[in-house]
């Protein structure tokens, strides 16, 4: 499992944003072959 | 010569552009480590291997490991002193080897290491005996038959036959001929490395400060001197001032004036893009630490913390808890992202 517990904006995130590293997160757990989590309180 | 007038953010476009994290991604391994010159190969691997993360951070997910593990194999990409390198490149290190440890009037720890090998001639002649008979071979399978041993206050004290082999590979007399999980396999470095023409020292200087500032995009002139690889540029490409930042840069000139498409990109802690921590600050605004080797009561952040930007500005940093053990990544735009893997 990839278990994200955090994502810190440095910047306030913008939707566009904000999906982009969603699923850059995403993609790097399929590559990675793991289950992915993301907490709420990490999005 | 003009000096190139870049604003903040041009700078940083060009840095990400010449780390080839533009929307448009490259599509070839070899291609991709012939641009950036080299992946470096670090212990830390929390999620994945840093070499494996630079390379699926640019190629995306059409990356396979066993790209990089095919390579190595059949020496298309060949490891020199924890860095992967392109085969030909070779070439450009092999008369500075010639010379180790270095030219003219030698520093104190030159001679220092010159003596201490010569002390160890015996145990040089042996390792290269036993290579040459049963090579590759382990470090561990490798006689440790030194006279003097290595002295030193961290971990490689006593570590004779290791630091001798590092030496001997500065010395171009052996190479790592492969990797047995993370164990290093050692051979004659005649079986290693290409038999291509050997590029004069001077010539090889210059072609590698062309070729790292094409990997980097913009970089400094002169740079504090850093293991492994330098972050200066030497008289490489064309100087350039950036706006707010003081000093003088050498910037590639390719990079001018090309339009800009960003993307969102996730980046290993020892990303090429940050990894020069001065630049990372002076040019992205961005304070930079890898907090894994510290002892935990020094940390500031947690096991480490990573900060990286895009071209735009938004920066990227990652703290971990204090309660897990993360791996760490820094990612872009704008994100600090604490992650913990477990299969």
């Amino acid at each position: 499992m990839l278990r994200v517990n955090a994502i810190h904006q440095d910047v306030q995130f913008t939707k566009p944003m904000t999906a982009a590293v969603h699923r850059e997160i995403k993609d790097l757990a399929q590559w990675l072959e793991l289950e992915l989590t993301i907490p709420v309180f990490a999005t | 010569m003009t000096v190139h007038r870049l604003s903040r953010a041009d700078a940083r476009r060009i840095a990400v552009r010449a780390q080839l994290l533009e929307r448009t991604r490259p599509t070839e391994l070899l291609d991709l480590v012939r641009h950036l010159t080299l992946l470096q190969i670090d212990p830390t691997a929390a999620i994945a291997p840093n070499a494996d993360l630079v390379a699926w951070s640019r190629l995306g997910s059409s990356y396979s490991t066993s790209d990089l593990s095919t390579a190595l194999e059949s020496r298309e990409l060949i490891e020199l002193s924890a860095l992967i390198r392109p085969s030909e490149d070779l070439a450009l290190f092999r008369a500075e080897m010639a010379e180790w440890p270095g030219r003219g009037e030698l520093r104190a720890w030159q001679v220092h290491i010159r003596d201490w090998v010569q002390a160890n001639e015996a145990c040089r002649r042996d390792i290269l005996d036993r290579l040459g008979s049963s090579g590759p071979l382990p470090s561990r399978d490798l006689p440790d038959t030194c006279a003097v041993p290595w002295a030193s206050t961290g971990w490689t004290n006593n570590q004779n036959v290791i630091k001798l082999l590092d030496f001997m590979v500065q010395r171009g007399e052996v190479a790592t001929a492969g990797r047995k999980g993370r164990e290093r396999l050692w051979d004659l470095a005649t079986r290693v490395y290409p038999d291509d023409p050997v590029v004069p020292v001077d010539d090889a200087l210059r072609i590698r400060n062309e070729r790292r500032l094409h990997a980097l995009g913009i970089a400094r002139a002169r740079a504090p001197v850093s293991p492994m690889e330098p972050n200066d540029v030497g008289e490489a490409g064309e100087p350039a001032s950036v706006e707010g930042v003081k000093g003088t840069w050498r910037v590639d000139p390719s990079y001018l004036g090309q339009p800009f498409s960003g993307r969102a990109a996730v980046l290993s802690p020892f990303d090429r893009l940050l990894h020069d921590r001065r630049r990372t600050m002076e040019l992205f605004e961005f304070e930079y630490y890898l907090e894994m080797y510290k002892p935990a009561a020094n940390r500031r952040w947690g096991t480490s913390r990573c900060r990286s930007c895009t071209a735009t500005g938004w920066s990227a940093s990652l703290t971990p808890p204090p309660t897990a053990k993360p791996a760490c990544f820094g990612s872009t735009p704008s994100t600090r992202m604490c992650s913990s893997p477990s299969r």
